[in-house]
């Protein structure tokens, strides 16, 4: 039996009320299994849900889904069960340095798409988005992303704000250390690591 | 993990609020370019300069783009010039003078600061030919800024000295008669003078100062400003310690920012990083401005009584932020109030609201000191002299530093409007009240003592 066997990516999404976390989990305790990571978020109303389980025997995936899906009242319950080795999960999609990309201006389709194409071509790696809307002419897009350490990042933020200032939108591509300097306590000299000497 | 909101505050401090690094201050000693040729010394000062500050530029700029941070200066302190001219006279300070001028041009830098002699308690060969060469050495240079430090705590003041640049600042005014006498803006005369300060035109590499050494000064007013602003808008009625914890709040990550930049740039040079001033320092632009954080505190007219205790509040306020923030702090830490260079105060002088007795008031709980006024250009060498007495006193007494930066403007007269452009900014003649009748008292000359301060009521 390999890693394969145990470990599982579980995905849920439905229309988001009380309790649906407490019914979700219960089920995977039952079944045996340790949460080892986990990101739940709402978004337009509705739950969703990534976690990453290891289970003590094999579970079957469909009788595990089957299992998740009888627990939750809904109907239109989106489940889903990946089984994956866990060093899957360990191993980075990009190799480099992380930056915050912020986007700010008035809200018009594609402009996710249009960031997103820079940084593919780019190799660089998107972590985290999130797109705020509740000001429409003042949408904000930020994301964290891995920049691999060759892409040049100043040719980078010319070519994003290449892209997008023509569309009113202000851009920026930011080491992640500016944000964590201004926001944690602690020394700074622990954010050097990374920094090379010439 | 970051939060939205921890991002968003961090991309408005940077985007929208002014938040930028006021200067990456690269410390250099020059001392072992002393020699007794003249024009050899001036070669190996511009050689040595432009070794050391070959990648400064080019790295902060790198740093600043890696961060999305401004770093509006790369700027230059060097020791103290007078100890290179101990065998020398006036002409070769003014030959070393325009050496590293060139030097800055070579680099890249804006300001060199450091040609200082340091006279609290008395004057040497080599300090009186830079005191003496200060009118041509700043007439004919551009990026050179000097200072001269006249008392300390420890030794009081040296009043000789006092009225020797009193009259030298008249000298420098009229050596730069064609550009409104701005020579006078690129000196400073201080009590204290700290020997870190990578601001200009009083920065310098003291003594006890690394070979090489990365000084960072931040900026921010519109930060706080603004910050101030949220706060009453989420809640209009607060206390003045409400006030006092978020401009806390707010200089610590500003001052973080310099933190960041400066341990980076250091590293990258290979160099050590020394401190960091933590100094609200303004620019003549809207929106950068101190004085416009003391109207957003509620002193709608500058000058009105609470002005200096709105100062002390401040002042107080971003030094415990700010000390907090940094491994090193050091400079002049605080808020400046150069009057011509912040708008909100240029105007607050214009208009009457702000006398110079009122501005020396509040130089007792600021963080520098009478900085940028300009002066009638009839001005006398003893009303000068008097002026920086004052100050100086107010530092020596209270341990702290005074800067004193007045421009008597040749020809000007009171009221006058007086424009230097750029970050020197503009504003309007002012003078003492009562400019006349000290003339006995600063024509005795020799020292005010140091003072005692184990009765200290």
């Amino acid at each position: 039996m390999d890693d394969t066997d145990k470990t599982f990516l579980i995905t849920a999404m439905l229309p988001d009320r009380v309790g649906i976390l407490r019914d979700i989990t219960g089920v995977i305790f039952l079944q045996g299994g340790n949460l080892t990571d986990l990101r739940q978020t709402i978004i337009g109303g509705v739950f969703s849900l990534s976690c990453v389980a290891e289970f003590k025997g094999a579970p079957d995936p469909a009788k595990l889904r089957a299992a998740i899906a009888a627990d939750l009242p809904e109907k239109d319950a989106q489940v889903c069960i990946m089984p994956c080795a866990a060093a899957t999960f360990d191993a980075p999609s990009a190799v480099g340095e992380r930056y915050v990309a912020a986007v700010s201006g008035p809200d018009r389709p594609g402009r996710v798409h249009a960031i997103a194409e820079i940084f593919a071509a780019h190799g660089v790696n998107v972590e985290d988005w999130r797109h705020d809307l509740s000001d429409r002419d003042h949408a904000l897009t930020i994301g964290i992303v891995t920049v691999p350490d060759a892409c040049d990042v100043r040719r980078l933020q010319h070519e994003l704000s290449g892209k997008l200032e023509p569309f009113g939108m202000a851009v920026s591509l930011r080491h992640e250390n500016i944000f964590r300097a201004t926001n944690e306590v602690g020394p700074i000299d622990a954010l050097m690591k990374a920094v090379p000497r010439e | 993990m970051l939060d939205t909101s921890d991002l968003s505050a961090t991309l408005r401090m940077i985007g929208e609020e002014n938040l930028d690094v006021r200067t990456v201050t690269l410390g250099v000693n020059l001392n072992r370019c002393a020699g007794q040729d003249g024009a050899a010394m001036a070669a190996a000062v511009y050689d040595r300069i432009c070794r050391a500050a070959e990648r400064l530029v080019p790295v902060a700029n790198v740093v600043g783009a890696r961060y999305g941070v401004e770093i509006v200066n790369k700027r230059i302190a060097v020791s103290p010039c007078s100890i290179l001219l101990e065998p020398h006279d006036a002409a070769t300070g003014v030959k070393l003078a325009q050496a590293m001028d060139r030097a800055c041009d070579t680099v890249g830098v804006d300001l060199l600061g450091g040609y200082s002699a340091l006279v609290q308690k008395g004057v040497t060969t080599g300090e009186r030919a830079l005191i003496d060469s200060l009118p041509e050495a700043l007439a004919t240079t551009r990026h050179v800024c000097a200072s001269v430090n006249i008392g300390t705590t420890k030794a009081g003041i040296n009043a000789d000295a006092v009225y020797l640049v009193a009259q030298t600042v008249l000298r420098i005014a009229e050596a730069s008669r064609d550009v409104r006498g701005f020579g006078a803006a690129k000196l400073l005369v201080f009590a204290n003078q700290p020997e870190d300060n990578p601001f200009m035109a009083g920065a310098m590499l003291g003594a006890g100062e690394p070979e090489c050494v990365i000084n960072v000064g931040v900026s921010g007013p519109g930060v706080v400003k603004r910050a101030i602003d949220r706060l009453f808008a989420a809640n209009g009625d607060r206390t003045l310690d409400q006030i006092a914890e978020e401009v806390k709040h707010t200089a610590y990550r500003v001052t973080r920012v310099g933190e960041l930049v400066g341990h980076e740039v250091a590293r990258r040079l290979g160099m050590r990083f020394g401190i960091v001033d933590l100094a609200l320092a303004p620019t003549p632009r809207i929106g950068d401005s101190v004085g416009e954080i003391y109207q957003a505190m509620g002193i709608a007219r500058l000058g009105a009584p609470g002005t200096t205790a709105a100062v002390m509040m401040l002042n107080d306020a971003v030094k415990k932020g700010g000390s907090f923030a940094s491994s090193a702090v050091g400079g002049l830490s605080g808020a400046f109030i150069p009057v011509m260079e912040d708008h909100a105060i240029s105007d607050a002088v214009t208009h009457g609201d702000l006398t110079l007795e009122k501005l020396e008031a509040m130089t007792a709980v600021c963080s520098v000191g009478l900085d940028m006024i300009l002066l009638p250009g009839d001005t006398t060498a003893e009303t000068l002299a008097g002026i920086i007495l004052d100050e100086a006193a107010i530092g020596v007494t209270n341990r702290k530093t005074t800067g004193i930066r007045i421009i008597p403007v040749p020809g000007a007269k009171l009221g006058e409007r007086v424009d230097f452009g750029g970050l020197f900014g503009a504003g309007t003649v002012t003078a003492p009240a009562c400019p006349h009748g000290n003339e006995a008292f600063v024509r005795h000359g020799g020292h005010i003592p140091a003072p005692i301060h184990s009765l200290n009521n």
